[in-house]
């Protein structure tokens, strides 16, 4: 089984699960860390960060009280469900990933060239996920409390995020819900809100078109995510010794992280925007240069010849049958 | 007698002395028997040096024929063009006089050579080149296409020094689209999407073989010399890549089998040496001859020529034109060893690795005199070897047969010394 | 108008030259033996003997070669290189060449002579140590080949890849050689191996003194149709053997410098 067959199959069932197991009965709570939007009727499990969002917008006090043990429940929920998957949410789970996949592979169906980062532009942008993720968090905590003896934010501002979230208005679709495209005009926010979606929407199919997993690198949850990338039960393991530095990872590599190829000292090589697809170990062709371990167990290591099978040289090699 | 004819007999005397020198170094071969007999295939390419190098380019003749230099030149660019790549790296020490006609003394033999042979129909494949792309690599590579543009249509391929940074990179990517371009342009066929799919996966599969050769090299006893192993590798110069692959599959079934039987070419205990620097050519074996003369065992080497020149691999990515040429230009530029990159940290860990996997005891370090980028990085090398504790010898020479003896007498005492060393240890 | 005689006694053979004013009426080879000014005594009243000529029509006699200074009754002596190089521009002005570079093969030496335009020796190199390079080392050759000298040459030609011989010096190319017989190479291609060798060294010395054309190769081994070859593909220029017996150019050089120092009273070297 090659590596990418596998996680497509493995982010299509979820893609199902995650959209339609609500017909199924299938409830996986509202605390994942996936983009399970919950704005899907049908969703098999809730996106943290819509409940995050309406957990923070309570007055600094009720938090010593019920609303602050309901908040960090649900962030031990999402914690262990981060620590068991780490970043693998991203790359095998969350239907906003594998939609954005799917862009790819009909751009390169289309013989379509990708387009790149310049690396200046690939770090200067790798903050702009946590402005997102600062704001998500200060703005419902502004609606509900006044910082400096400023006014409090106005309550049509509440789970702002959500409402700039592009994964909202599309994903709804797959349900036949087709109400989220709209701007709604009840206030000057909201309307400057929903336009600023409806932006970001054709911005999504334009740009994950071209680029692979480009919303991705603005991704809150990705920033929140990777609190846990290293003691994430999942790892990337990397043996700079064995490394070429070829850059066949780092090209591969949907989030365009240059660390994998460049790194020689570091052996835990799950940075920030890692989404643990694994590609990079899947064109890696020096034998164990990389590898995937989950609880300290290799699962998934790099090796010449399984390089050789993914390029799609499926006969029989005969390498290493006698190595010394 | 005017110019022309002097120059004909020239050719003529450089002719006959190779073919001595072939002669030379396949008598005692021929006569081994020890030896791997599906060597045969590789040594007729070789033999066909006492004739003019007819017939050891394997081509059709409708194919354009494409020389490269060094180890920078995509040849699935070339093979996916419809032409037959040449690497026209040479080691001959008969044409180097003639090289240095248009070099100064200073320069490096190797290049000399590879001149002598372009202005001097010695060996035919070096004038039919319908094109010879050049990497400006060390700075007498970068003078070369100047000096023997009168002789064959040559490309420069501009490299980058510093192959860590964006634009660099950048750089030699679309230095290797213009390539593409002018490989189009001579062999009159695009290179399409499937057709360098398809080359990439020849090179791959050769690569397979390639690996799986190496693989067997760490058996304990050896089952190959290193002197043979340079030789196929230098085989992989002029041959077509399917029949490289197909001859390689079947050597490296003969040793297999040699190593269910434990049939050794070195007797028990030889010394292993692994050897890098400057890389040799054809028929530029007098150390390892030496070596494999003396009882010890070239386990490995480091060389552009042998075990650097198949190890790394195009990684196809979404198998796009531009993936797979952006693939192609990574494979070529990042991984490489090369001592023109301003970095040796790359080289380090490869030889560390290479003389763990292959239990080498010492490193020979060969530097051809006028070859500074390896000359530079001696000193790095030395201290790295030696904070690990493997005795290394480092040996500047040229082409010339005329050193030899003093060679035998260094490299005796070298051994001498590793297994003094052995000794020490078990005791 | 009057005879002079030139006596050139080598180490392997005994060369004398008989000339009329400026012409050859006569020369002859035989092996020199132990006592050289008996043979060269002997020699030269042979060729008279065969000419039909009194023995004192010679009005003057020159002595050159390693044992010159034995024959005595030689009015003068002259050493080789001079001799060599009178006699190589007269047979150049018979062929109208100008000679240049002269190279000889002796029986225990080998030496190479650059000329200016005026045919005045510039530079010379000699090997005069070891016998690699030298008409012995071929006779060696012959006797381990079991072959007559004769057939050398045309046996060399026969080869299309010589080989090496790494071994300069003749005492080591004879257990070379031995070697390479017992492994069944081709004699034909050990020989051209050989003359190969010589060609080389020759070449290395030809070098050393500066070549220019015209070349001029003399001495016994110029007989060697495959060693003149192999020096014609080493030095790349066409090789002036001159067309009568090679080895007596340096007695004829010696006779024309009877005649000279008769006519004009030059006086080279006195008689010791």
């Amino acid at each position: 089984m090659k590596v990418y067959r596998l996680r497509i199959a493995v982010q299509a069932i979820s893609f199902i699960i995650l959209i339609y197991g609500g017909l199924f009965y299938i409830d996986m709570g509202n605390r994942m860390p996936t983009f399970s939007c919950a704005y899907v009727d049908d969703r098999g499990g809730g996106c943290f960060l819509i409940g995050f969002q309406h957990m923070l917008s309570r007055p600094f006090g009720e938090f010593l009280g019920d609303a602050g043990i309901r908040l960090l429940k649900a962030m031990g929920i999402f914690a262990l469900w981060s620590i068991v998957l780490n970043k693998a949410w991203c790359g095998w789970i969350c239907p906003f990933g594998f939609l954005q996949d799917m862009l790819s592979k009909i751009r390169s169906f289309f013989d379509v060239d990708l387009s790149r980062f310049g690396w200046i532009t690939r770090t200067r942008y790798k903050s702009v996920k946590y402005i997102f993720l600062v704001l998500l968090i200060l703005i419902p905590l502004g609606i509900a409390n006044s910082f400096f003896g400023l006014e409090k934010i106005p309550r049509d501002w509440s789970v702002p995020f959500c409402q700039i979230c592009p994964a909202r208005v599309i994903l709804p679709v797959f349900n036949g819900d087709f109400s989220q495209i709209h701007i709604d005009f009840s206030s000057n926010t909201t309307m400057v809100l929903t336009t600023i979606v409806m932006v970001l929407v054709a911005l999504f199919f334009t740009t994950a078109f071209v680029k692979r997993r480009f919303f991705c690198s603005y991704c809150p949850m990705l920033a929140l995510l990777s609190l846990f990338d290293k003691i994430g039960l999942l790892s990337l393991k990397k043996n700079g010794q064995r490394c070429t530095r070829c850059g066949n990872c780092s090209r591969a590599c949907p989030m365009e992280i240059r660390e994998i190829e460049e790194e020689k000292v570091l052996t835990n090589l799950v940075t920030q925007d890692c989404t643990l697809c694994l590609r990079c170990v899947e064109v890696c062709p020096e034998d164990k240069a990389l590898e995937t371990r989950f609880c300290g167990i290799p699962i998934f290591t790099a090796s010449q010849q399984g390089f050789l099978k993914r390029q799609g040289l499926d006969e029989e090699s005969h390498t290493n049958k006698n190595g010394a | 007698m005017d110019k022309q004819e002097k120059r004909k007999r020239l050719a003529k005397k450089i002719q006959l002395n190779l073919a001595m020198t072939v002669g030379e170094i396949f008598d005692p071969i021929d006569e081994d028997t020890t030896r791997p007999k599906k060597m045969a295939y590789f040594d007729r390419i070789f033999k066909t040096f006492t004739q003019g190098g007819e017939g050891a380019v394997n081509r059709k003749k409708t194919q354009k024929l494409i020389g490269t230099y060094c180890l920078f030149v995509p040849e699935e660019i070339i093979y996916a063009a419809g032409g037959q790549p040449v690497r026209l790296c040479a080691g001959a020490y008969e044409s180097v006089e003639v090289g240095e006609e248009f070099l100064p003394d200073s320069a490096c033999p190797m290049v000399k050579s590879e001149v002598g042979f372009t202005t001097l129909p010695v060996l035919s494949f070096y004038q039919q080149c319908d094109l010879v792309a050049i990497p400006a690599s060390c700075d007498w590579k970068a003078k070369m296409a100047e000096i023997i543009h009168d002789y064959v249509p040559v490309v420069m391929l501009d490299m980058p020094k510093v192959k860590e940074g964006e634009a660099s990179r950048a750089f030699w990517l679309s230095e290797v689209k213009r390539f593409t371009k002018e490989v189009e342009k001579v062999t009159g066929m695009r290179v399409t999407r499937s057709r360098l799919r398809g080359a990439i996966q020849m090179i791959q599969k050769a690569q397979v073989q390639f690996r799986r050769f190496h693989e067997i090299r760490k058996a304990e006893p050896p089952v190959i010399h290193g002197r043979d192993a340079l030789e196929v590798l230098n085989a992989y110069f002029y041959d077509h890549v399917e029949s490289w692959t197909a001859a390689m599959a079947t050597l490296n079934d003969e040793l297999e089998e040699r190593v269910n039987n434990r049939e050794s070419v070195a007797k028990p205990m030889a010394t292993r040496l692994l050897i890098t620097g400057s890389p040799m050519v054809f028929p530029n074996w007098k150390i390892p001859t030496v070596i494999e003369e003396l009882g010890g065992v070239m386990v490995a080497d480091e060389f552009c020529t042998s075990n650097r020149y198949l190890h790394d691999k195009v990684a196809v990515d979404e198998g796009l034109l531009s993936d797979m040429l952006h693939a192609i230009a990574d494979r070529y530029l990042l991984p490489s060893c090369c001592p023109i990159f301003s970095t040796t940290i790359d080289r380090r860990d490869r030889l560390l690795q290479l003389i763990k996997d292959y239990r080498a005891e010492g490193v020979i370090y060969h530097i051809l005199k006028g070859c500074h980028p390896y000359d530079v990085e001696t000193r790095i090398i030395e201290k790295l070897l030696q904070d690990n504790g493997v005795p290394m010898l480092k040996i500047e020479t040229d082409y010339s047969p005329q050193d030899v003896e003093q060679l035998r007498t260094r490299i005796e005492a070298f051994m001498e010394t590793l297994k003094g060393q052995r000794h020490k240890e078990k005791s | 108008m009057s005879y002079y005689a030139g006596i050139d006694i080598g180490s392997a053979t005994t060369k004398v030259a008989l000339l009329f004013e400026e012409k050859i009426v006569g020369h002859k080879v035989a092996p020199s033996g132990v006592h050289c000014e008996e043979t060269a005594r002997k020699v030269l009243a042979e060729l008279c003997q065969d000419l039909d000529l009194e023995q004192s029509v010679i009005t003057n006699i020159t002595a050159t070669g390693y044992g010159r200074r034995m024959v005595k009754f030689a009015n003068s002596t002259i050493s080789e290189i001079s001799a060599n190089v009178q006699g190589a521009i007269w047979y150049g002005s018979q062929s109208g060449q100008a000679i240049r570079t002269i190279i000889n093969i002796g029986g225990q030496d080998s030496k190479v002579i650059a000329l200016d335009d005026q045919g005045v020796t510039k530079n010379f190199a000699m090997n005069d140590k070891c016998a690699a390079g030298t008409g012995r080392f071929l006779e060696t050759l012959c006797r381990i080949m079991e072959i007559n000298i004769t057939e050398l040459g045309v046996l060399a030609l026969q080869s299309t890849v010589p080989i090496r011989i790494n071994s300069t010096c003749a005492v080591f190319a004879e257990s070379e050689v031995v070697s390479l017989l017992a492994r069944g190479k081709k004699k034909a291609d050990i020989i051209a191996g050989a003359h190969h060798g010589i060609a080389k060294r020759l070449g290395r010395m030809t070098k050393r003194v500066g070549l220019e054309d015209t070349v001029f190769f003399d001495g016994g081994p110029a007989l060697n149709i495959g060693l003149r070859k192999a020096l014609e593909d080493e030095l790349i220029t066409d090789i002036y053997v001159p067309p009568e017996v090679p080895q007596v150019t340096t007695a004829v050089g010696a006779a024309l410098i009877a005649r000279e120092q008769k006519l004009f009273g030059r006086h080279v070297e006195e008689v010791a």
